[in-house]
């Protein structure tokens, strides 16, 4: 283990979060193959090793295991058990309606909206984990940012 | 960047619009700003309803797991066999059904085909029994049949074929015979 466990455990409580509801949402809220996954990309991401001065690196390599390890699985769609923290009733409604928007786009689309609005990756770095293009990053969030508000307007007047 | 530029820069980075350093440099700040953090994301737009969708809960165990799979590669690296090892061993017992499946129902069809196995000796016995002692009726209508025949012919029938005498009768005749 390159590290002291007293930093692994920052790393880890820092990250866990994002980590595994990037996961959860990629993979379709299957729980139990996110937790897998999620635990099996921390631990490779850190066996790895990186810079202690430069999270982000380790932040890029943990998301581009799991994005790895997602494609290849298969699961069934299933949001309705994700339990959100931290959030009010009346904003609750607002996030299902993006959470059920969410559930209509595919992985080469949800993967890109994930990577820029939930973990805060800047493009460059979107692009190498998808193994594209800064440009094409760039593109792909933009329209899938564009589906997404598109499919909540449709439940929003639907319900 | 600073919590007065976070304020001015709030709108180009709510519609994604902010440089790449500009946008690394505000999502910095406000990672470890709590105050700036909670007006951002305050405001109600799609990324920030997608940012605090990743507000999600972590299953408790999560972490001591991610440090026993890192102080235990060894059963990382088993456990995938493990995994592959399962499937096969699923595919075999599915595999192993269908064999045993198949066997069984060839089985019942012979055995629903054929005719019961205490039937046939019964059958064969009593056709056996009729060929090797045949009734005395039947012996005198093969006679009959015989003579019949042989009158056809004109061959002379010895009257002692008609007239059927116990065997042991006859050899004491034919000893008394070579007595005298």
């Amino acid at each position: 283990m390159p590290y002291k466990e007293e930093q692994i455990k920052l790393l880890i409580f820092r990250y866990q979060q994002s980590a595994f509801a990037f996961v959860l949402y990629l993979i379709g809220g299957d729980q139990d193959k996110a937790y897998d996954i999620c635990a099996a990309s921390f631990a490779e991401a850190m066996r790895a090793g990186f810079p202690l001065e430069h999270e982000e690196v380790f932040l890029n390599r943990l998301v581009s295991i799991a994005v790895e390890k997602i494609r290849n699985v298969k699961t069934i769609p299933n949001f309705d058990v994700i339990e959100l923290l931290e959030i009010s009733g009346a904003e609750k409604g607002q996030l299902l309606i993006v959470l059920k928007a969410l559930q209509t786009l595919d992985f080469e689309q949800k993967a890109p909206l994930l990577l820029r609005y939930q973990i805060n990756l800047s493009y460059r770095d979107i692009g190498a984990v998808m193994r594209i293009s800064e440009g094409n990053a760039r593109i792909k969030t933009a329209q899938a940012r564009a589906q997404l508000e598109k499919e909540s307007e449709r439940i929003l007047n639907n319900s | 960047m600073n919590c007065e530029d976070i304020k001015k820069k709030l709108k180009p980075f709510l519609d994604d619009l902010l440089a790449e350093e500009e946008y690394k440099a505000f999502c910095g700040h406000i990672n470890i700003c709590g105050k700036c953090s909670s007006y951002v994301r305050s405001i109600g737009s799609l990324s920030n309803q997608l940012w605090k969708l990743g507000k999600v809960k972590v299953p408790e165990d999560l972490s001591s797991t991610i440090m026993y799979k890192l102080a235990h590669p060894e059963q990382e690296a088993r456990a995938s066999k493990y995994i592959l090892s399962k499937k096969h061993i699923i595919a075999g017992f599915i595999l192993a059904s269908l064999i045993i499946a198949l066997f069984v129902g060839i089985h019942y069809l012979r055995t629903r085909q054929q005719p019961k196995r205490d039937d046939t000796p019964i059958v064969t016995t009593e056709v056996i029994h009729k060929i090797e002692s045949p009734s005395e009726s039947e012996a005198r209508s093969l006679i009959k049949q015989l003579e019949t025949i042989a009158a056809k012919l004109g061959i002379a029938v010895n009257d002692k074929t008609t007239n059927v005498e116990p065997e042991n009768e006859n050899i004491v005749d034919e000893e008394e015979r070579d007595g005298d």
